[in-house]
This record gives structure tokens, sequence and C-alpha cells, in this order.
């Protein structure tokens, strides 16, 4: 049978006709040889793919999480110091379902300092459904590398960023703080929280106005005053007559790089949340109103012998004239009842305009979120409006009051407070709120004060101090407070030099105590007028280069309508 | 039979690009990551120079080397031109003095 089979077969092959049936079958093996190598060779760059390409996709995967770590911009001042910087750090994350032993990783852990305690990681590690649980964040390398040196199977670490403040407290409240993954909690860092994280901005940086020098002799100088004066607090800050904040203090403050250990006594910034009554510095915003409206000049005369009736209260002056003053002399001696007596010539009226355009009314804007609103009275009546005319009556911040006299000493042109460097307006294309004239003769006002009146011991040999003190009774409840508990609140703002201000200070102490040295006063005078001093003398070789010449005051145009002799 | 060859010689030359564009990656995921590197080592160098240069640090420094020295004062500051006139309004001569003063820091250079 086998025989006659291939016999049949070669019969076939010989068979014509067969041949062409031969050629196909070889092309078709030929065919099914090259896609059979096709498929093989599919195959075998697929397991070369999965064996050494997807290991780099792998990797490319966990890199690309790592690099949508977040990391913000850096923060600066205006010279390019650094004051806010995210660091590379690594965070420490355990797997709790693959720990094999729990106890195990417990005892070793817990002995490194910096992880949390025993009863905490077994908390951690009790959900075994879990596949991530932060254990530390921001691990010192120290630490980082005695964990890894464990060994424990599911304890990974993570690239992570931290924030950290370089200055600690010096800028804390102005730059603010972040929480622990990086998010903003208040200042520059809440309020720019979202374009600092912005992938664009991650290689510039905020610069900010504010210059470390001067934030350093500020917060010094304040520092020293509110220790000197066991105040329970002070604020400080200097702005350029363009409306650039230079430096802003207010303590008590803390530190950034420690925000468990912050109260929020300590987060409280009183140079923008904190309203109060600033008192006779008001006074420059009264005889500007009155001087630009018309209603009284120079050498208006307003009798300050006896003190002024208003309804059930009556206003006073602390240690007065007791006789006519003209309206320069009620300015640099800070008569209440002159000025309540220069209110009642303009009106209210006028004065609502007046403190609606210096934008006492309303809230300031500037690029943090800590602002405070005024606290105007629901009815603004005579009385109301003669007590705001020597600081009462009106709660205002201090940054409100800056920027309001800043604008009246910059040549009656209102500026813009900012905080971000370049961001400010120009100082010519501002409104004009009050004549140039009018702000020559406030400033002229002012330098008085500093050489004859209230501001003297914030005077400084050879450039010419500007300035207006201020005393207030804080409000407690509805009224001050009994006599023997009161408490003060005494404020300076001033600025150097006199016809074209560059600098402009406000510094105020929260309930200053008297001390020996001020002879048992606790006005504005005898503490926050000194401190200034103390600024001032710092700063001005910083940023005044003018020749030094000791100033001639004589021409001073308010200077004949003041009798010194009377001092 | 050339549409095979050709169909793998195009196989084979797509397989080589991909590899190449995987490599190609690699190094340029290598380079980023050694930017990103070098950029984190900056900014904690930087955060240290900003310590280092913390005006607090810096006053306690200056208090105790620079014995004798304290910070500027107003009256020390004049202008260019009066002090290329060669006298200030007080008297001073600014130009004398200041010559005096590199004669003598000149003498006392090692």
């Amino acid at each position: 049978m086998f025989t006659s089979l291939i016999e049949g077969f070669a019969m076939w092959r010989t068979s014509s006709g067969h041949a062409e049936l031969i050629a196909k079958l070889r092309i078709r093996m030929v065919f099914s040889g090259v896609c059979g190598t096709i498929a093989f060779s599919c195959i075998s760059y697929r397991l070369v793919d999965v064996m050494i390409v997807s290991r780099y996709g792998a990797h490319e995967r966990v890199d690309h999480y790592i690099e949508h770590v977040e990391r913000k911009a850096d923060i600066v001042d205006r010279s390019g110091e650094l004051l806010a910087t995210s660091i590379a750090t690594a965070s420490c994350y355990v797997n709790p379902s693959v720990i094999i032993d729990d106890d195990e990783m417990v005892a070793k852990l817990s002995k490194i300092s910096g992880m949390p305690s025993a009863e905490k990681l077994r908390q951690k590690v009790s959900d075994k459904n879990k596949h991530f649980v932060w254990l530390a964040r921001h691990v010192p390398p120290q630490i980082q590398e005695q964990v890894m040196d464990l060994g424990i199977p599911g304890i990974h670490f993570q690239k992570d960023y931290k924030r950290i403040y370089i200055h600690n407290n010096l800028f804390s409240h102005v730059i603010g703080c972040s929480d622990v993954d990086g998010i903003g909690v208040c200042g520059l860092e809440k309020n720019f929280s979202r374009e600092l994280a912005t992938s664009d901005n991650l290689n510039k940086c905020l610069v900010t106005t504010l210059d470390i020098r001067l934030q350093a002799i500020v917060h010094e100088e304040l520092s020293d005053a509110v220790n000197k004066f066991k105040a329970a607090g002070g604020n400080a800050m200097l702005m350029s007559n363009t409306g650039e904040i230079l430096a802003m203090v207010s303590l008590p403050d803390f530190d950034p790089n420690n925000l468990g250990a912050c109260s929020s006594v300590d987060m409280f910034n009183r140079n923008t949340l904190g309203v109060f009554e600033p008192g006779s510095v008001m006074k420059i915003i009264n005889v500007a109103i009155a001087l630009d409206s018309g209603a009284a000049t120079l050498c208006s005369v307003f009798d300050a012998t006896e003190p002024l009736k208003i309804g059930r209260f009556s206003v006073t002056d602390f240690r007065g004239k007791k006789r006519p003053l003209t309206l320069a002399e009620a300015f640099v001696f800070s008569s209440n009842i002159a000025a309540a007596k220069i209110e009642q010539r303009f009106g209210v009226t006028v004065q609502k305009a007046y403190m609606k355009r210096l934008g006492l009314l309303d809230k300031v804007e500037l690029e943090i979120p800590e602002i405070g609103s005024p606290i105007a009275p629901r009815m603004w009546n005579e009385s109301t409006a003669m007590t705001m005319s020597y600081g009462y009556g009106l709660a205002i911040t201090p940054l409100m009051l800056i920027t309001a006299v800043t604008s009246i000493l910059n040549d009656g042109i209102r500026i813009a407070p900012t905080l971000v460097y370049g961001r400010r307006k120009s100082s010519t294309g501002g409104e004009r709120i009050i004549s140039s004239e009018t702000s020559r003769d406030v400033r002229d006002l002012m330098r008085l004060t500093i050489c004859h009146g209230t501001g003297r011991k914030a005077a400084v040999d050879g450039v010419e101090i500007i300035g207006k003190t201020g005393t207030a009774y804080q409000a407690q409840g509805s009224g001050y407070g009994a006599e023997r508990n009161r408490k003060r609140i005494t404020t300076f703002v001033g600025g150097f030099p006199k016809d074209v201000p560059q600098v402009i200070l406000i510094i105020s102490l929260d309930n200053p105590k008297a001390t020996e040295e001020t002879y048992g006063f606790a006005t504005a005078g005898h503490n926050v007028a000194p401190t200034a001093k103390n600024i001032f003398k710092r700063i001005v070789p910083l940023l005044y280069s003018g020749d030094y010449n000791e100033p001639d005051d004589s021409n001073l145009k308010s200077l004949k309508y003041v009798k010194l002799q009377t001092r | 039979m050339i549409s095979l060859s050709l169909l793998t010689a195009v196989g084979l030359c797509v397989l080589r690009i991909k590899y190449e564009v995987v490599f190609l990656r690699k190094k340029l995921h290598d380079v980023e990551r050694d930017i990103q590197k070098y950029q984190d080592d900056i900014r904690i160098y930087s955060a240290e120079w900003g310590c280092l240069n913390d005006p607090k640090r810096l006053k306690a420094l200056c208090e105790k080397y620079l014995n004798g020295m304290r910070p500027m004062e107003r009256s020390q500051i004049i202008s260019y031109k009066k002090f290329a006139e060669g006298g200030g309004s007080v008297g001073t001569d600014y130009r004398g003095a200041f010559e005096k003063f590199l004669d003598e820091s000149l003498d006392h250079k090692p």
C-alpha cells in the first residue's frame, strides 16, 4: 500500500499541470514564511518594548508626577534680595498594604527623631486597604538616610518642596506664610498663591517694593520702642511719594517658618487691618481741607481760650495756649478747640467730600488680602464732623492714613499704595485732590511742628524732616473707659525732605507707658517722635544724597503766623 | 518581492527611528532632571547666602569685628560737586582729608 502511494505521488508529479501547482505552493510557502517572520518580528519587538522601552515609560510617569510637585516662584525685595523661596526636600510616606510586620516597622521607625510616635505610626498603617499615607513631610537628609537604612518595605520618599522664609519674622506680615503644601495662608503669599505656583512663572520671581535695609531698621527701632515704652504692640510703614511701600512692620509678629507656633494675635497686621481713631494726626487732613476749600488761611484766627461745648461734651486742649490761635499755631501746637472751629468754617459736606477723595471712607486696595475697612459714623452731623477734625469719630487703618497724607504731601496728587515693584502708577498721572499751594503750606506747617511744635523730638540734623504727632484714647466698648484705665495710641506721620518728600513714615505704639525719660508723659511727642527720629537718622544717609546743610527754616511761609515766644 | 523588501526596510527604519526617539527622550529627560537638580541646588545656595546676609547677623558681625566703625551719618555725605571744589560750606577740606586718608591707607598696605 505504501509503495502504491509513492508511485501515485511520482505519477502526480510527472503529470502535466502539476508543475504549475507546485510553483503556486512554493509562493504560498514563501508568503507564509514572510508573514510568520513579520509576526514573530512584531512579537519580538513588543517583547523588547515591554522589557526595555516600557521601563523608561514607567520612569517617565514617576518623574512626570514629581515635576508637578508644588514649587513656587521666589519673592525678592526691590534689590533682588531673596525673601522667600522653595527648596527641594523629601517627604516620607507609607504604603500600608505592603507592610509585612507592623510591630517591627513601628518599633524601628518610632526610634528615629522626626518620625511620628509609635501610637501614631500604628494608627497610620492600621488600614491595609490604603496605599498612601504621609508619615512625615519635609524630612531632613540625615533622617531620610536613617529611615532608608532600615530597609523597611512599603516606606518610601517622594520629592517635595518646602517654602522657607529667609529672614524669619522680619517680613512676616507683609510676605505672609504658606502651609505645609505650599498654599498661601496670608500676606503676599496668599494673594499671589496661584501666580507664584504657575509653571510659566517658576523661573521668574515676585519683585516687591520692600527694601530689606529699611525694613531691618524700622523693625529694630520699633521693637526697641515697644520694649522701652512697654507698649502692647506697634506698627510702622515707610512709603515713597509714588506709593511704593518700602517697609512694613507690625508687632507682635511671628516666624512664618514655624506656623504652628503662631497665634492669631501675632498674625494680625496692624498696618492694614487695625482700625483706630488716629487723633491729632488727622489735623493734617483738617488743615488741608480748610486751606484748599478757601474756608481759612494760615493767618485765620480761632479762639482757643475756652473749651468748646458740643452738646453734653466739651472739646479741650492738652496743655493748651488758652488764647486765640492762628491756623498755623493751631496746627503746630495741636489745638483740638481750634481744629473743631476750623471744621465749622467748611462744614460737614465739604469735609465728607474731601475725605472721600482722600480715600479715607473706602477700603484701600493693596496686594495683600488683610485689608481693613474704615468705621465711619452712622450719623455724619456737625458734632461728629467736629470730633473728626481732631481725629476721633472716624476709625481708619494706618495704611489709609499714610496713603491720604502722602497724597497731600505729594503736591496734592493722589497716590495708590503698592507692594509689587513696577505696578506703581505715575505720580503725575494721579487725580489731583488738593492744590499745589495747599500741599506746600501743609508741608511748611509740618516742618514748623518739627522745629517748634509737638514733633521736636523727631528732628534730625542736616535734613528737613516734616511731621505731625497724634495721641488718642482707644475706644473701649461704647466709650473710652474710666480716666485711669484709658489706653492711648500714639502716632507720628512725617517724612523728608520738606520740598519734595521722598519718604513718608507712619509709626504707632499701642498703649505706651510713661517712663522717667519722658517725665511721666505717654504722649506721641515723647515716644513715637523719638522713635521716628531714630529711624530717620539711619535711613536718611541711605536714601538722601544731597549736600549736608543745616536747614534754613527762617523763610517758612507760616512762621510769621506763629508766636514762638509763647512756648 | 520588491514590495515586501521595501516594507521590511521601512519597518526596520521605523523601528530604528522609534528607538532613537526613545533614547533621545531619555537623554532629554536626564538633562532636564540634571537642570532641575542644579536649580534646586542653586536655590539652596541662594537661601544660604540670604541667611548669611541677614541684617541682624551682619549687624552682630560688624559690632564684633569692625571696632570703632559706626553707621554713616548725614553729616558725612557731600555731593561730588562739593568734593571736587575741595571744600564745604562748613569749612571742611574734604578733598584734603580724603587724600590724607588715601595716603595713610596706601602706606599701611602690606
